[in-house]
């Protein structure tokens, strides 16, 4: 078999596992939308007794793209191969692949694109869908040039997520039981890159300090983008910021997986 | 043939053997203390397909295939025996014994333990019987055992006093007494699988349904199982159903056996018997001075294995000794070994001999 | 009588079981609580954008609204140690079959499948996060406390306990027909925080369906609303109701789930 293939059957077999159950597929993108429901009439709520046109420095429209989109975002980035990696290094799975012609970083990400191939078609149609919507219903000015560049920092968001939770799992190493932290890591990753309510909520002072931190740009970047929040020069520096971190993150990863692949040699598997 | 896979959509023949089953007259209950009358259990499930287009077609339609597991069954047990039930993996056992113990309800037919409809689930029933799965367990794993057992006596109401006598009794009989305060996920399989008895017999239960309950011990601790179920069976008389993958569980307990293949009742009757059918021919086993050509052996009877100098054959019980003389005569023989067939042997035989004559049903 | 005192003595035993059990594992308690206080981190997000945004709901305060959130967090923290790791453990029970040993026992299985663990990690962030929520906005109101306001209060929180079990154990009986349920897990997690806010917050039709279709709402907005006076007779009289009604219909359906199981499975 070609090099190639192999990665392309194991995109299939994730597509494939993903859409094993349709009930579950079905259902869990229907769960996206309910807190999406909540913080509609949250917001409305607000802006209703609002004294100016715009809170945290959003529009209404601005504001329900941002939940709608800030929701969609934080389930297409999410990953989920934490548990499977620490399994691996817990039983021995990763053994093989020291073997096999084949290494774990691109098996890994190829078995992840296969799982958000198809979310990504679905959640764009889905995006476009409810950006329309918003736009005949509220007034939000789409414009396409955008649309473009969301899609694009979406993929890199995706792929700095990947990375992000492909370092923290090498905890694994050192740690046996880590679910309930990388659940908790979870949680306060998505709190902080404003998956639930934009980071401006936090105040200044802890705004300054995530801007500088990559969570923010894996969520509330993209959306604010299509949003119209950011002026094009913050849309560059933004793009810049995320392949920054993407490099950064990519050393990162590779030393400490380097670490754990020693002491994980050391013991013998 | 009764296992068979055939579609939903021809469902005429669903509904035709539930009339048939229907149509068997309703015979006086005798006294038995389990009664198995036409006992049917049928299965549906989906049929999955590998690979990406038939996933995704299974998003939209899933085909529906029905497997017959137990197909028209009957048998009496009565109190206080211990009845060897046999057959293969799939042959239907363990779902028996989940309708006699009303786990699950039958597709047709009936059954009563007790003279209770076992799948009515009344709780004075379930307070009389106890099931033991080798593959299960209920007990807490992260504490003592003696926690569970307690726990079974609140679940079965049990009197303090009739409880301590019991479980006096059965740790002593299992000779566990040192281990009722170790955690259960500390024990040894063999351990563990003692304190599940106990936990299950901890009501004194007039019948017990026993599924596999030597799996995966080694053999000492499965023969002391074997003797702890034996006396307790002698001395309490209670009525005991044993499915065993070990022969030798079954031909040291039962001296009855039901047998069952695909789903359907092979034979019932004694172990001896069994043994009786298939003892018309004996295993001698041979071994030679010089290789001899196998054909010159071939007719004394059918060759068994043939490994150069040591050779197994299968001899008519009859003529055995004139055969036997020749050989001696004929042949540079050096030792050789007159064998029983073993039992695992002889219930194979049976399976294939149903197999080849489907319509004969046994009795 | 009788039977309730026995089922009492039973469930105590569960209890002390597991307390003993999670002893044995003091990490996977503490492991418990970290994650909850993570969740418990999003929820008080809500109470951030109240009080940052000062925005009042159908007349009620921001304190007012404090008190909402404060019982839909503690409420959390109960289901969480009640009944939510009974009710994920049921797909489980079928998949190992452990509930053919259940069945057997001379016990209701519904009890025995739904009341067995008792999660003592868990609950802590949410009870305490929740009562000190609850705390705050009871004193910043300076409403009085009357010994029928903290009756009504308690009463409608055992209303809506009983309520929560009835209502989300529903989803999980479904895992006796489909045996994979991450998906419908998923819709009653994201029901479970319509709660998040005051149900004054949604429009008519919302409202209408959360209290009248599937009466989540009634699990923690009457005793708030107990608080603040503002809970009608004829609402009390639904919240009570309505319990009754979800709790039957529960026992309903796991009894139909496991006639379905009997004759369905293997």
């Amino acid at each position: 078999m070609k090099k190639q293939n192999k990665y392309i059957e194991t995109v299939k077999i994730g597509i494939q596992s993903s859409m094993a159950y349709r009930m579950n597929f079905f259902l869990s993108l229907l769960s996206t939308a309910f807190p999406i429901f909540i913080q509609f009439f949250l917001w409305r709520a607000v802006f209703e007794h609002a004294t100016s046109e715009t809170v945290y420095g959003y529009t209404f429209p601005q504001m329900l793209t941002y939940a709608v989109l800030s929701a969609i975002t934080t389930k297409l980035v999410s990953t989920g191969f934490e548990y499977e990696i620490v399994g691996d290094i817990k039983d021995g799975g990763l053994n093989k692949f020291i073997v096999r012609p084949i290494g774990y970083f691109p098996y890994r990400a190829s078995c992840f694109l296969g799982e958000k191939i198809m979310q990504l078609i679905i959640m764009l149609v889905v995006t476009i869908g409810a950006i329309m919507g918003i736009h005949y219903i509220w007034g939000l000015i789409i414009v396409p040039i955008r649309v473009v560049l969301f899609i694009v920092t979406i993929l890199l968001a995706v792929y700095m997520n990947f990375l992000i939770f492909y370092a923290i799992s090498a905890v694994g190493f050192w740690l046996t039981e880590v679910a309930a932290l990388f659940e908790c890591a979870r949680i306060l990753a998505i709190i902080v890159s404003g998956g639930i309510f934009p980071t401006d909520i936090f105040g200044d002072k802890i705004c300054k300090i995530l801007n500088v931190l990559p969570f923010k740009y894996t969520t509330q970047y993209p959306v604010d983008l299509l949003n119209n929040r950011l002026s094009y020069s913050e849309i560059g520096q933004g793009m810049l910021i995320q392949i920054v971190w993407i490099i950064l993150l990519m050393l990162i990863a590779q030393s400490i997986w380097r670490i754990g692949m020693k002491k994980y040699v050391a013991v013998g598997g | 043939m009764c296992t068979r896979v055939n579609r939903r959509d021809d469902s005429t023949n669903t509904v035709v053997r539930i009339n048939l089953s229907r149509c068997i007259k309703e015979e006086e209950i005798g006294l038995a203390l389990i009664h198995v009358e036409g006992l049917s259990k049928q299965f549906e499930y989906y049929k999955k397909e590998l690979g990406l287009r038939n996933s995704i077609k299974n998003l939209y339609h899933r085909e529906r295939l029905i497997k017959d597991a137990v197909c028209n069954i009957n048998f009496d047990i009565e109190e206080g025996e211990f009845v060897g039930f046999l057959g293969p993996n799939g042959a239907g056992k363990t779902t028996t014994l989940k309708m006699l113990s009303g786990i699950l309800y039958p597709t047709a037919g009936k059954a009563e333990v007790m003279g209770y409809v076992p799948w009515e689930r009344k709780k004075e029933f379930k307070k009389q019987f106890s099931i033991v799965m080798g593959q299960k367990n209920q007990l807490w794993w992260d504490l003592p055992a003696h926690d569970s057992f307690y726990l079974n006596k609140c679940i079965y109401e049990l009197e303090d006093k009739a409880y301590q006598e019991t479980l006096d009794e059965l740790v002593d009989l299992l000779d566990v007494k040192d281990l009722l305060g170790v955690q259960v996920r500390r024990l040894s399989l063999g351990e563990r699988m003692k304190m599940e008895l106990i936990a299950a017999l901890i009501h004194r239960p007039k019948v017990i349904l026993l599924d596999e309950p030597t799996i995966g011990l080694d053999i000492i601790s499965q023969k002391k199982i074997r003797e702890f179920l034996k006396i307790y069976n002698k001395e309490k008389k209670a009525t005991i159903l044993l499915t065993s993958h070990y022969m030798n569980d079954i031909e040291d307990l039962c001296r009855r056996v039901v047998i069952i293949n695909q789903g359907k009742l092979a034979y019932d009757g004694d172990l001896s018997h069994v043994n009786d059918l298939f003892s018309q021919s004996k295993i001698v086993k041979l071994n030679f001075e010089e290789v001899v050509a196998e054909k010159a052996l071939t007719k004394f009877g059918t060759m068994k294995s043939y490994e150069g100098l040591s050779v197994t054959l299968e001899m008519d019980k009859q003529n055995l000794k004139e055969k036997l003389k020749q050989i001696l005569e004929v042949l540079p023989i050096v030792d050789f070994t007159i064998e029983d067939i073993p039992v695992e042997e002889g219930i194979a035989y049976l399976y294939q001999k149903k197999e080849g004559m489907p319509d004969e049903e046994a009795k | 009588m009788r039977e309730i005192k026995r089922y009492l003595k039973i469930y105590k035993l569960f209890i002390k079981n597991c307390l003993m059990a999670q002893m044995e594992y003091r990490i996977n308690f503490i492991t418990g609580v970290i994650v909850e206080s993570g969740y418990l981190l999003a929820k008080a997000l809500y109470a951030i954008v109240v009080y940052s945004t000062g925005v009042s709901i159908g007349g009620l305060s921001s304190d007012a609204i404090l008190l909402f959130i404060g019982t839909y967090t503690m409420m959390t923290g109960i289901y969480m140690g009640l009944f939510y790791v009974n009710f994920q453990k049921i797909p489980e029970y079928v998949r190992d079959g452990s509930l053919d040993l259940y069945i057997t026992k001379p016990i209701s299985t519904q009890f025995m499948v739904t009341m067995r663990y008792f999660d003592f990690g868990m609950p802590i962030p949410s009870i305490i996060g929740g009562l000190t929520m609850i705390v705050i906005g009871w004193r910043r109101l300076n409403i009085g406390i009357t010994p029928l306001h903290i009756i009504g209060f308690i009463g409608f929180m055992l209303t809506g306990i009983l309520l929560t079990y009835s209502i989300f154990l529903l989803p999980q009986i479904l895992s006796f027909w489909t045996v994979k349920t991450s998906g419908v897990n998923d819709i009653s997690n994201a029901l479970w925080d319509f709660n998040n806010m005051p149900k004054g917050i949604y429009s008519k039709r919302v409202q209408q369906f959360g209290t009248f279709v599937i009466p989540i709402f009634l699990i923690s907005n009457c005793s708030p609303l107990v608080i603040l006076d503002k809970l009608s007779i004829g609402e009390s009289v639904w919240a009570i109701s309505a319990t009754i009604l979800f709790f039957i219909l529960s026992r309903f359906l796991f009894y139909k789930a496991m006639r379905n199981y009997s004759s369905a499975s293997s």
